[in-house]
């Protein structure tokens, strides 16, 4: 049976979708509130006294966010949220904000990874350069998901 | 430099591909001396892990010697032979800390790909696909190694590079299978799939005191040499009734441990085969799980079941119903091979675990497809093919 990388990524997005909505069926309902306004949380295993109020690179979002920390129970370290103080940009505003690389909530994800990064490890791990692989048109979904791959997720 | 790469559904090429960079201040760049095929490779192959590009470079198991470090690099120095674990793990996150190292949180690039299929990432791995990275992988003649004071290994002068290329990943993986399957003194273990994994799952059950140990497969070949250099029994489930006999060689009680070693890609006698490729085929199913389910219709109530082999996202006909009344422990795990290596290579010094016999074809890199080809098609006896850029 012939196998195309298309058809291949197409179900397992769509598996990976069925998925989610499965498991998210039992407990809140998915359809009723975007996600993208909400809280934003990492545990970093670090005090959080030795994080600090506003750890990098969340600082360089300056007042563009709001930043949480907490203790973490059990001895997990310290719980570091964050979320946007103006309203997130939903629909096509939102879709546009993707496109031209300036979706508000790309970044505060990406920047709750690095925070955890740079304090347990002291600095983000980077992906090989020069990558080997080569530009293919089947593959161009997948160089887009990893171009965005701390920007998006479940964060 | 040259390098086995992935070029689309069972399309592997060898090519020339840009050498490898420090890019991290923790990173060394390895010349690699010994690069072996797995199982798991097989799945990014035939496209059921479809997180590949065109280009990857294939491979996650490996020794070699290394040629640069990074500024921050304390345990290592260039000329070191090391084995490098196959998942890449920071050693600071608390994952890291508690031993649960694939589940690292700071070793993966690409975290929302593994997060929106599964719900959380585990952490990085060599060559396997760009859910888990897209790091490259070790079929080249250079690698770069991140995070190296926590996931290379000096090798002891007493162990060869031949014995020390499994403690990478298999010996790792196994031994993982029968020490978080909880298997103890006294115990009947039970291992589904004679390949390396299976192997060297079987030989850690024995060393951590097993009673009896039964390995499972259809080919003769792999179930000789469980015998011959594992010390372990065999049963041939083409040719026998596997839950009669386990029930025979327990009293009737069944497997207190049973460990999966095969994966997504099983096969089995009878309709289930069929109707699992089905589904596999025409995505209804990502992998098919016969020994899964084989693995905990057999064992004992009460047991516990660990899943070693790879699986991508969903299964059909999970037999839930038997974990439940049966109080059954099912657990699983990409490989900690951070927690075991440095063991490991004690044990291998001292041969009670040895490895080179899995190795039964060793070639130069150029022949890296065909390579492949034998191993995929279990043609010549291979268990596995072992490259040597």
């Amino acid at each position: 049976m012939k196998r195309t990388l298309l058809g291949v990524a197409v179900a397992a997005t769509a598996t990976a979708v069925v998925a989610r909505r499965l498991a998210r069926a039992g407990g809140a309902n998915p359809f009723v509130a975007s996600a993208r306004d909400r809280w934003h949380s990492v545990t970093v295993l670090r005090e959080p006294e030795e994080l600090g109020p506003l750890p990098p690179p969340l600082d360089e979002l300056g007042e563009a966010v709001e930043v949480r920390v907490r203790p973490a129970p059990g001895g997990r370290g310290t719980e570091l949220a964050a979320r946007l103080v103006d309203p997130v940009p939903e629909g096509v505003t939102g879709l546009v904000a993707k496109a031209r690389g300036e979706d508000p909530v790309r970044r505060l994800r990406s920047a709750l990874r690095e925070a955890r990064s740079l304090a347990e490890v002291g600095e983000v791990l980077l992906p090989d350069l020069p990558a080997t692989t080569r530009p293919t048109l089947t593959g161009a979904p997948l160089a887009y998901a990893t171009r965005h791959g701390r920007e998006e997720g479940r964060l | 430099m040259k390098a086995l790469c992935w070029q689309g559904v069972n399309k592997l090429s060898v090519d020339e591909v840009p050498d490898p960079q420090i890019r991290n201040s923790g990173d060394v760049i390895v010349r690699v001396r010994r690069t072996v095929t797995c199982g798991s490779d097989l799945h990014l192959i035939g496209g059921y892990i479809p997180f590949m590009r065109a280009g990857d470079v294939m491979g996650h198991e490996f020794v070699g010697e290394v040629v640069e470090v990074g500024p921050d690099v304390r345990r290592h120095s260039v000329g070191d032979r090391v084995v490098v674990s196959s998942f890449i793990s920071c050693g600071r996150c608390w994952y890291c800390t508690h031993e649960l190292y694939s589940l690292c949180d700071n070793g993966n690039t690409n975290p929302a790909i593994t997060e929106s299929l599964w719900g959380a990432a585990p952490g990085g791995c060599f060559g396997y696909s760009h859910a888990m990275g897209g790091f490259a992988g070790s079929h080249a003649e250079y690698i770069r190694v991140p995070f190296a004071d926590v996931g290379a290994f000096a090798i002891p002068d007493g162990v060869s590079d031949e014995r020390a290329l499994f403690a990478s990943d298999s010996a790792a993986t196994g031994w993982m299978g029968a020490d978080l399957g909880g298997v103890g003194p006294g115990d009947v273990v039970a291992v589904w799939g004679a390949g390396a994994v299976g192997q060297m799952a079987a030989r850690a059950a024995i060393l951590l005191g097993a009673e009896r140990v039964v390995c499972i497969d259809r080919y003769d070949y792999r179930l000789v040499q469980v015998e011959r250099h594992i010390g372990a029994e065999t049963l041939n489930y083409e040719r026998t009734d596997i839950g009669a006999e386990l029930l025979e060689r327990t009293g009737g009680r069944g497997p207190d441990v049973c460990i999966e070693a095969v994966g997504m890609e099983a096969h089995t006698p009878g309709p289930q085969h069929a109707y699992d490729m089905a589904k596999q085929q025409l995505r209804l199913e990502t992998d098919r799980p016969a020994a899964v389910r084989e693995a905990i219709y057999n064992c004992r109530k009460g047991g516990s079941v660990f899943v070693l082999g790879v699986f991508a996202a969903v299964v059909d006909k999970f037999p839930l119903g038997a974990v439940m009344n049966k109080g059954l422990t099912l657990r699983s795990a990409q490989m900690h091979g951070q927690r075991y290596i440095p063991m490991l290579l004690e044990r291998m010094a001292r041969d009670e675990l040895v490895t080179e016999h899995l190795a039964t074809h060793t070639m130069p890199l150029d022949q890296g497809p065909e390579g492949y080809r034998l191993f995929k098609n279990k043609l010549d006896g291979c268990v596995r093919a072992v490259f040597t850029p």
